[in-house]
C-alpha cells in the first residue's frame, strides 16, 4: 500500500467510527433534542473525514472541489434539518428529559 | 447596510461570476468543451441571484477567520458527542438555555441559528425575539462563552458592530 492510500483509509475507516457513534448516540440518548446532537454532530464530522479520505484519492481538483461541495450542501441540509425538528418538538411541547 | 469599498456593486458582481464560473468548473470536472454553455448559464445565474438577493456586506477577513474556527469546533463538536454517546455512564445533563442575542435580525442571525447546531453541545432551537433558545447537551460545561465567541465571530463575518447592552438591538417591526 502507497502512502496515499494508508491516508485515505485511515480518514475513510475514522469517518465510519463517527458515523457509527452517531448511530449509537441516536439509540442510548433519551429524547429527541438530545439525539439531534448525536446525528448532526457526529455525521458531520463522519461525512467530512470521509470526504478528506476520497479527496486523497481523487484525480483532480474539480473532483476534489466537488466532493468538498457535498460536505457543504449536507452540513447546510442537516445544519437547518437539525433546527427544524428542535424547533417543531418545542413548539408541540415534547420537554426535554433532564 | 451599507457596503464598504469601492464599487460595491461591481465587487459583488465579479465575485458572484467567479463563484458560479467555480461552481460550473466543478460540476463539469473542467472539461472545456462544456464552456460555451457554461459561460451562458454563469451569466444567467448570477443575474438570477442578484435579482434575489441584494449585494451582503461581509468582510474577507472575518470569513478566512471563521472558516478554521468553525472546522476545529465541528471537530470539537463531533468528538465530544462521539464520546458522550459511547461512554457506559452516558455522561449528559441536558437543559434547555436561553441566550440573549446581541446580533441583529437577518442574515447573521439565520447564521448563528444553523452553525450552533454542528458546534460541541448547542442546539438551536427557537428564536423568541431577541432570545434564542439553545437545547444543551451538558449544563456543566460554559455553553454561553461559546455561543458569545461564536456570536462575535459571525458579527465580524458580516462587518457588525456588537453593542454592549443587547436592549440597543431592538427588533425592527
Amino acid at each position: 500500500m502507497s502512502i496515499p492510500d494508508i491516508v485515505s483509509a485511515g480518514l475513510l475507516i475514522l469517518g465510519g467510527i463517527f458515523f457509527l457513534a452517531g448511530t449509537v448516540g441516536l439509540l442510548r440518548f433519551p429524547d429527541v433534542y438530545t439525539r439531534l446532537h448525536a446525528l448532526t454532530k457526529a455525521d458531520n464530522l463522519g461525512l467530512g473525514l470521509i470526504v478528506a479520505g476520497l479527496a486523497v484519492q481523487a484525480e483532480s481538483f474539480a473532483a476534489v472541489g466537488k466532493l468538498a461541495l457535498i460536505w457543504l450542501l449536507v452540513l447546510v441540509a442537516s445544519a437547518f434539518a437539525c433546527h427544524l425538528v428542535a424547533r417543531a418538538a418545542l413548539r408541540r411541547g415534547i420537554e426535554p428529559w433532564t | 447596510m451599507r457596503l464598504r469599498g469601492p464599487l460595491p456593486i461591481v465587487r459583488t458582481l465579479a465575485l458572484r461570476l467567479a463563484l458560479f464560473a467555480l461552481l460550473w468548473w466543478i460540476l463539469t470536472e473542467g472539461q472545456p468543451g462544456s464552456w460555451p454553455l457554461g459561460g451562458l448559464f454563469v451569466v444567467l445565474a448570477t443575474a438570477l441571484s442578484l435579482s434575489l438577493s441584494r449585494p451582503v456586506p461581509w468582510s474577507a477577513v472575518g470569513f478566512a477567520r471563521f472558516v478554521p474556527f468553525f472546522l476545529w469546533w465541528s471537530l470539537r463538536g463531533g468528538v465530544d458527542v462521539a464520546w458522550r454517546a459511547c461512554a457506559p455512564s452516558l455522561p449528559i445533563a441536558p437543559g434547555m438555555l436561553t441566550y440573549r442575542l446581541r446580533l441583529p435580525p437577518g442574515r447573521a442571525r439565520i447564521v448563528m441559528t444553523a452553525v450552533i447546531s454542528l458546534l460541541p453541545g448547542t442546539l438551536s432551537a427557537e428564536i423568541v425575539r431577541n432570545n434564542l433558545i439553545v437545547h444543551i447537551l451538558d449544563q456543566r460545561v460554559s455553553n454561553e462563552a461559546d455561543l458569545a465567541a461564536l456570536e462575535t465571530k459571525v458579527a465580524a463575518l458580516f462587518h457588525i458592530r456588537l453593542s454592549t447592552p443587547p436592549s440597543t438591538h431592538a427588533e425592527t417591526p
